[in-house]
């Protein structure tokens, strides 16, 4: 991890530009777009069919995939600042906004996220110690159920002293 | 510029001109989600496709599949599946190019639709944040997705005045209402709302008012009430006294009237026995008179015997009287014959002289008892005459004690029936006490319980009378009360 965050490089991509992906249910990548192929360095081939983690970065809390998950399989849209890896090890900063797509009958068929530019304020001055934070709290439990719980607990601790829901408090960084 | 499907017809190949259409399809569909604004961009894309179409096709079959591929899609997002995109771009060439463009254009519409649904559904669930991201939605795209949030942002604002304008309306009315509520705890019935509020709470402060406008009319009926009782408790608790005062003065005659009941029944006893006691005195006095009658006839009898013998004397005297005179003509021939006898006759002279003076003595001694027995023959007529009038005495005498036997068994008897008339007073009397004694009691009752209720009045009266009703409004009575 410290190599990544020594060495690696930080990739942009412009700002009229969003990253799409669609995955399956279980998260395999459907559909990614050339933005996001030009971004991660990844070809079509590489990434149809692999789990999005593929380009999940070690600094990211596992707590904030957790809340994400339970999110959009309740079907409910979750916004998040996530840091992303490149094929070569860099990372990129995306503001991904995650949404269930539902079929004709209503049921939930997939998943849709558009990732755009994030604010640089609110990951230089919020993410980036919040995540360090959390990511800390995690680390200091063994177990990874345990890890989950002890971040969770940290990110609602964080709301509740700030007294935001996470969208309002994601929305309004 | 706008463009029909037969323009594409016109111009093109069969195959050409369905993928044309199939893209002027998807511009159609971005069209729809934007407005009139967006349709020039949507045309542009489809012309620009077209051109890409019309150059591979005549290439090879590999621009053929490609084109398929993108009319499949495109059909696909005509339906609104927007979940439709174009996998297995190559990495590079003309055919990627196209492929990448109609899958950008997808994921812009993709993107704005799902945006706006988000935003609008955040809107029904009272959350006017979440607006549409502009980043990546440009031209026509961004003026809707701006209108939206122009839209939304509006909302909000007019929810959050609404809001600030119902919190004020109601803490006006909350303010309002809590002060005439403060007034109708200190008691105060006068309590009116007369500001002016919104309309919605006319109807409350109305009602508030006319609640009020009742409880201090039931106040003022219930004071009133209240004065009438404690005058009334008042008087019945003096008139329990009074009654009380005289039950114990009529229990106090009462036991006066009995005691000389008592007296008046043991003086009719007396003379009960009084009478029976002359009724045997009489009775022994009757027999003794008729005794006496009996021994009067008797005596009657006796003295007519004596007037028989006194008879009978008569005429053996009459018998003596007769002999002394034979005998004393006797003795005078016996003298006269002694005296022719000379002296051989004179001693027997000597005896016809002394003959002749016995018989002149008989004879004078029978008329003396003749003389004597008329006497005693007068006296016993006499007497039998007095025993008569005796006897008749008696007789009168029997008959008035007779009369005197029926007054005294007269009075006997209404001294019993006096008697029995008097213990029937004595029970009435009797009862009429038992009944003064329980009189006595209730009144005593009737007292304390009218006190009783004088104090409760006078305590309603007080606290009612700390109700402030219709400007200070008080009576006398109550201020009476109050001070008393």
């Amino acid at each position: 991890m410290t190599i990544h965050s020594t060495i690696s490089r930080e990739a942009f991509f412009p700002e009229r530009e969003i990253i799409v992906s669609k995955t399956d249910l279980k998260g395999r990548i459907t559909y990614a777009n050339k933005t996001f192929r030009d971004v991660s360095g990844f070809r079509d081939d590489e990434l149809i069919g692999k789990p999005h983690s593929l380009v999940r970065h070690p600094d990211m809390p596992r707590t904030v995939f957790k809340v994400l998950w339970d999110t959009i399989s309740g079907g409910r849209e979750i916004f998040a600042y996530v840091k992303n890896l490149t094929k070569t090890g860099d990372y990129y900063w995306v503001f991904a906004h995650v949404t269930p797509s539902f079929g004709r009958d209503g049921n939930i068929v997939g998943y849709h996220s558009n990732r755009r530019v994030p604010r640089r304020a609110a990951i230089d001055h919020v993410i980036t110690p919040l995540y360090a934070t959390i990511l800390a709290e995690e680390s200091r439990h063994k177990n990874g159920k345990d890890a989950l719980a002890a971040g969770v607990d940290c990110l609602a601790n964080t709301l509740k002293v700030k007294s935001l829901t996470y969208e309002a408090f994601v929305l309004t960084l | 510029m706008k463009l029909s499907s037969s323009h594409f017809s016109a111009m093109a190949t069969g195959s050409l001109s369905v993928v044309g259409a199939c893209v002027f399809a998807a511009g159609g569909i971005v069209a729809g989600a934007l407005g009139h604004g967006a349709v020039e961009h949507a045309s542009a894309l489809a012309l620009a496709l077209f051109a890409a179409g019309s150059y591979v096709g005549n290439r090879d079959s590999k621009a053929r599949a490609s084109l398929n591929t993108i009319q499949t899609t495109c059909a696909r997002i005509a339906d609104g599946d927007f979940e439709a995109r174009i996998l297995g771009v190559d990495q590079v060439g003309s055919c990627a190019d196209a492929e990448n463009a109609v899958n950008d254009a997808i994921d812009r519409c993709d993107a704005f639709v799902r945006e706006a649904t988000a935003s609008l559904e955040a809107v029904c669930r009272g959350v006017y944040y979440r607006l549409i991201l502009l980043e990546g939605l440009d031209g026509s795209f961004r003026v809707a997705a701006k209108a939206i949030n122009a839209a939304v942002l509006a909302q909000g604002q007019a929810v959050a005045e609404g809001r600030r304008d119902a919190e004020a309306e109601k803490n006006l009315v909350v303010q309002t209402i809590a002060k005439g509520l403060a007034k109708i705890a200190a008691k105060d019935m006068t309590a009116r709302i007369n500001d002016e509020l919104p309309d919605a709470y006319r109807g409350v402060r109305d009602d508030f008012n006319l609640a009020i406008v009742e409880m201090e009319s039931a106040m003022l009926e219930v004071r009133q009430s209240a004065e009438a009782i404690a005058s009334g408790a008042a008087e019945m608790a003096t008139a329990s006294e009074d009654l009380a005062h005289r039950t114990e003065r009529q229990a106090v005659s009462l036991e006066q009237s009995n005691s000389a009941m008592r007296e008046f029944h043991s003086v009719i006893n007396n003379t009960a026995q009084s009478s029976i006691r002359a009724q045997t005195i009489i009775s022994s006095a009757k027999r003794d008179a008729f005794q006496s009658i009996e021994v009067v006839q008797r005596t009657i009898a006796a003295v007519q015997s004596i007037t028989e013998s006194s008879q009978k004397i008569g005429s053996a005297v009459g018998v003596i009287d007769e002999i002394a005179f034979q005998t004393n003509l006797l003795a005078l021939n016996a003298g006269v014959e002694a005296a022719r006898a000379g002296d051989a006759g004179r001693g027997f002279a000597v005896v016809a002289s002394e003959v002749r003076a016995l018989a002149l003595r008989s004879a004078e001694a029978a008329k003396e008892i003749k003389q004597l027995i008329s006497q005693s023959s007068a006296a016993v007529a006499n007497g039998v005459e007095l025993m008569g009038a005796t006897s008749e005495a008696f007789d009168r005498i029997n008959s008035q004690i007779s009369i005197i036997d029926g007054g005294i068994a007269d009075i006997a008897g209404q001294t019993t029936t006096q008697s029995s008339i008097l213990k029937q007073v004595n029970s009435g009397i009797a009862e009429i006490d038992q009944t003064t004694q329980q009189n006595a009691a209730m009144a005593e009752e009737a007292t304390a319980a009218s006190r009783a209720l004088s104090h409760e009045s006078v305590r309603l009266a007080r606290m009612v009378g700390e109700f402030v009703v219709d400007g200070e409004y008080r009576t006398a009575a109550v201020n009476n009360v109050l001070a008393a």
